[in-house]
């Protein structure tokens, strides 16, 4: 009896191993997202419920004063601006990627290769430098502001660096070329029959750009802003360089808390928060249809 | 997740990138290949520790041999300092004096290294240098430093001012010693500041129109703060609310003549991009020889802050006889002056004051008798409780 | 008629003016490398020994080197896993296939900062996870192994798979079959993969800014070390490289791919 039972037990055993074929494929990244994505991410959510002892060590008693702080006006500023300033520079980078990708595609052949390589052959530099290298180029004494001066245009210096303006212009020139790909990408994949067909049918080429061409590349759209938008949520380089450290996004605020007060619960509710909003911005937009697009693309 | 749809079904990408990667591997292994120094063989009849006696100069005392033969066992050292710092030459003439290899990691800021002790009590280093007292208070709350064995340390000893082992927070230096210290002030360009208030802290916290986003200050709210303090006429530490309620104001006030925040203004200030900066005296001086026009001042009457540099040696440091060896040498008295020299800070070894550069000299000398003394520390008030908390809503409002 | 005159004048100005936008800087940056200027913002006369300051420079060459050993690192054990995970998530159905695809994505959009701070406080407070290599290796994974995933999921469902069925009918066990069928079949899609991570990896500033540890310092965290304190004519020159580098890349591969035609 016993061991017909263990037999069975074997067989069902083996049954469900042979039924769980793709463990072998999707454990280990199962683990590893559980391991370094889920628990750290859950760590950080305990820890920004708990409260802070005078010496900054993390005590054992629950709060909710992290999150109760962060109702500041100096933090709803801050939050404030890091969404205008994403925004701004999705639309920039939209407004300034989409002729640029169009030019592109319209170029055709060879040269479509050639023009995409050079807007993506800037981004393989280091980050950090080209970021230097831009603050050296707006600075006062900086090329811009030296050639402005030479040809006459303006009597003394333009104030760019360490302005809001620099900071979005920093955005924008570290965030342009993803917004380029993906709409570069999507019409590259059109029909030119069907723009063929809407010609035929005597459409001007604006008309046409906006009831054809531009409603197809609604998803190269949206993947683009995921590319720019949500990124610009978390940036903190970009205010600390070109920002001269005073004009302050959401990411450094998690930075300052983290590594310069070694706030853990502060800086840990930030994150949470900024986590919150990414994600739902997200799920939102797979839910508009832009995670096919994005898979698309990869 | 750049790049992406570029790179669909384009071999040449790949094949591009695998280029790139050989290119990327023959440089750094370029390197590797460089001629090995040639090691020197041990001298009969001598051990290593009487060839180290005997190659000090006078003055200069060397450790126990017990400490050195550890030392020379355990054969390397882990520091922690600032980046571009100290000179170059401190760290390969020690290296081979003893035999040792160093290695180095940087932080740029001095909350950097506090924070880093609360998160991993147990940090790999065997020596943190250049953090103030206020930073050694948070750090020495934490329990992570090791008690240092002053045996060890003839040198110290020997040379030590004796007001730089008294302070309240670690009576008898027994977690921290003194590597050098300074003052806090200001510098100006001289092409385009005149001011009739100099040296008063007024031209940095209350300036002219004229020098509206000319200025900066260091990015760091106890040390940009405790200025304000001084130049209000409160103690740099203060925990009081009402002081600190004007030093928010003086602030919010100061922000649109604010050009950055930066701790290390240098290229601002040379290249003539930020006219009024803090920083701190010494710092004037090594600027002052690159660019006459600028020029430091050292604010009075109002008085300024005391800035120190400690040297700890964390607990569960691997290498804790290395880095005994380490502050010994650096007490040698024309070790001190050399780095004091470099770096322009102020040696708290009078013997070491002779071998100091005679323009390094002069420009001490134009501190005011008893001015040093008169400078506030940032204490324990500021670093916790109420003070932490008001200097920080101040700070993340003025940045905000 | 008129529009697409317009158009077809101001797309090509608009498009100069971007690229000028795009790599002005960089050229800036290259022609200042060579500039006798001491802080690198100034033409002061050419000068290459900023260059020569790199290759003496061992701060650098160790930063380099290690750079090159993370990254290094990331590609194996990303594409591994990445490669596995999108052969599972397209080859079979199971029970929680939907929410592991979502998953999956969570590490890819949470920004930069609070990735590195959460697993900077994950690594120092909960596991004891040293800080330096293994810190930044797995940092770096868990952000790139996904993005191998969907590179690689992506180029699946345009490929031929009858050879691995054939594979698998003719008795092949799953090992071989992945050795001789399966793995070749994807080698294009995992070479994809690598080339993204690689570059990325090697460029990661934020997040081994929380989880680096002693002895670890990356080229990233090497210049920033450097910016801070405006010794910054070597910046030009390291930047010039990263540029330079790609260009030769693109040269070998023009001279293997004419050897093949010849």
């Amino acid at each position: 009896m016993s061991s017909s039972k263990s037999v069975g037990l074997r067989e069902k055993a083996a049954k469900f191993l042979s039924d769980q074929v793709y463990l072998p494929y999707v454990g280990p990244i199962s683990i590893w997202i559980l391991l370094f994505v889920f628990a750290p991410l859950g760590v950080v959510l305990y820890f920004s419920f708990l409260r802070v002892g005078p010496f900054g060590q993390i005590l054992n008693s629950f709060t909710l004063e992290h999150y109760r702080l962060m109702l500041k006006p100096t933090y709803i500023q801050v939050f404030m601006r890091t969404f205008v300033f994403s925004f701004g520079t999705n639309i920039i980078c939209l407004l300034i990627g989409y002729p640029l990708a169009y030019f592109i595609v319209r170029c055709g052949g060879k040269w479509k290769t050639f023009l995409m390589f050079l807007v993506i052959v800037p981004s393989w530099t280091c980050y950090l430098i080209r970021l230097y290298a831009l603050k050296t180029l707006t600075g006062n004494g900086g090329l811009i502001n030296e050639a402005l001066l030479n040809l006459g245009l303006i009597s003394s210096p333009l104030n760019i660096l360490y302005t809001p303006f620099a900071v979005v212009l920093g955005l924008v020139f570290g965030f342009l070329p993803f917004m380029v790909l993906p709409i570069y990408a999507s019409l590259e994949g059109l029909d030119p029959s069907l723009l063929e067909a809407s010609e035929d049918l005597g459409a001007t080429p604006l008309k046409r750009f906006f009831t054809v061409t531009l409603p197809l590349t609604k998803g190269g759209i949206l993947a683009g802003t995921i590319l720019v938008f949500i990124p610009s949520l978390g940036e903190w380089l970009v205010p600390m360089l070109l920002g001269g450290a005073k004009v302050m996004m959401a990411g450094n605020l998690i930075e300052e808390q983290y590594i310069k007060l070694g706030n853990i619960p502060a800086g840990s509710s930030i994150a949470v928060v900024l986590t919150t909003i990414v994600v739902l911005i997200i799920y939102l937009s797979v839910k508009m249809g832009g995670e096919e697009v994005l898979e698309r693309m990869m | 997740m750049k790049m992406k749809n570029f790179l669909k079904g384009k071999r040449e990408v790949y094949s591009f990138m695998a280029g790139a990667l050989v290119v990327l591997l023959l440089l750094a292994g370029l390197p590797a290949c460089a001629p090995a120094a040639e090691e020197e063989g041990p001298a009969a009849g001598e051990t290593a520790y009487d060839k180290y006696v005997a190659s000090l100069s006078e003055g200069e005392y060397p450790v126990p041999c017990e400490c050195f033969e550890q030392a020379q066992e355990e054969g390397e050292l882990n520091i922690y300092d600032w980046a571009e710092w100290w000179p170059e030459e401190i760290y390969t003439d020690f290296e081979e004096e003893f035999g040792v290899k160093i290695v180095r990691d940087n932080f740029a800021s001095e909350p950097e290294v506090v924070a880093k002790f609360k998160l991993n009590p147990e940090m790999p280093y065997d020596m943190i240098t250049g953090v103030a007292i206020r930073s050694v208070i948070q750090i020495m709350q934490l329990d992570v430093l090791q008690e240092i064995n002053h045996d060890w340390l003839p040198n110290v000893s020997a040379y030590i001012g004796k007001e730089f082992t008294e302070f309240e927070y670690d009576p008898g230096a027994k977690y921290s010693v003194f590597s050098d210290y300074g003052t806090d002030s200001y510098w100006y360009n001289t092409e385009y500041v005149d001011d009739a208030r100099i040296p008063s802290w007024a031209v940095l916290f209350e300036p002219d129109e004229k020098y509206k986003g000319k200025i900066t200050l260091v990015d760091d709210m106890f040390k940009s703060l405790a200025g304000a303090l001084a130049y209000l006429g409160y103690p740099v530490d203060s925990d009081d609310e009402a002081q600190l309620a004007e030093v928010r104001d003086l602030m919010m006030n100061l922000k649109p003549y604010v050009m950055a925040f930066d701790s290390y203004p240098k290229r601002l200030a040379l290249e003539g991009e930020a006219w009024i900066s803090q920083g701190t005296y010494g710092d004037g001086f090594i600027l002052n020889k690159e660019s006459g026009g600028v020029v430091t001042a050292q604010p009075t009457p109002e008085g300024s802050r005391l800035l120190s540099d400690l040297l700890l040696i964390p607990k569960g440091a691997p290498h804790p006889a290395v880095a005994h060896c380490w502050i010994n040498y650096l007490y040698r008295p024309r070790t001190t002056a050399f780095l004091c020299g470099s770096i322009g800070v102020q040696p708290c070894s009078q013997a070491s004051l002779e071998f100091l550069p005679e323009d390094m000299r002069e420009w001490w000398a134009r501190v005011p008798e008893g001015y040093v003394a008169s400078c506030g520390v940032i204490g324990e008030r500021a670093v916790t409780g109420k003070g932490l908390e008001l200097r920080t809503a101040i700070w993340e409002e003025l940045k905000s | 008629m008129e529009t697409k005159n317009i158009t077809s004048k101001i797309l090509p100005v608009s498009a100069i003016l971007v690229y000028l936008f795009l790599w002005l800087p960089t050229i800036v940056l290259v022609v200042l490398s060579f500039s006798n200027n001491k802080f690198g913002i100034k033409w002061e006369g050419f000068t290459l020994r900023w260059y020569a300051d790199i290759i003496n420079n061992v701060g650098i060459r160790n930063a380099l080197k290690m750079s090159l050993t993370v990254a290094l690192v990331t590609v194996v054990l990303s594409t591994i896993i990445g490669t596995l995970t999108a052969y599972g998530l397209y080859k079979y159905k199971f029970h929680g296939k939907k929410f592991l695809r979502t998953s999956i994505l969570l590490p890819i959009t949470v920004p930069y900062v609070v990735t590195g701070g959460a697993l900077l406080v994950f690594f120092t407070r909960v596991v004891n996870i040293p800080l330096g290599y293994p810190s930044i290796i797995i940092a770096h994974v868990t952000f790139s192994a996904p993005l191998a995933t969907f590179v690689v999921l992506g180029r699946m469902g345009r490929i031929d798979w009858t050879l691995e069925e054939a594979s698998a009918d003719l008795g092949a066990n799953v090992l071989t079959t992945w050795r001789k069928v399966t793995l070749p079949v994807l080698l294009p899609a995992i070479i994809a993969s690598a080339a993204l991570i690689f570059p990325w990896s090697f460029d990661d500033f934020t997040i081994t800014y929380f989880v680096c540890g002693i002895g670890t310092t990356t080229l990233p965290i090497y210049v920033f070390s450097q910016l801070r304190y405006g010794a910054t004519s070597v910046i030009n020159t390291i930047g010039t490289i990263f540029v330079v580098l790609p260009v030769i890349g693109l040269l070998l591969m023009n001279l293997l791919q004419k050897k093949k035609v010849s």
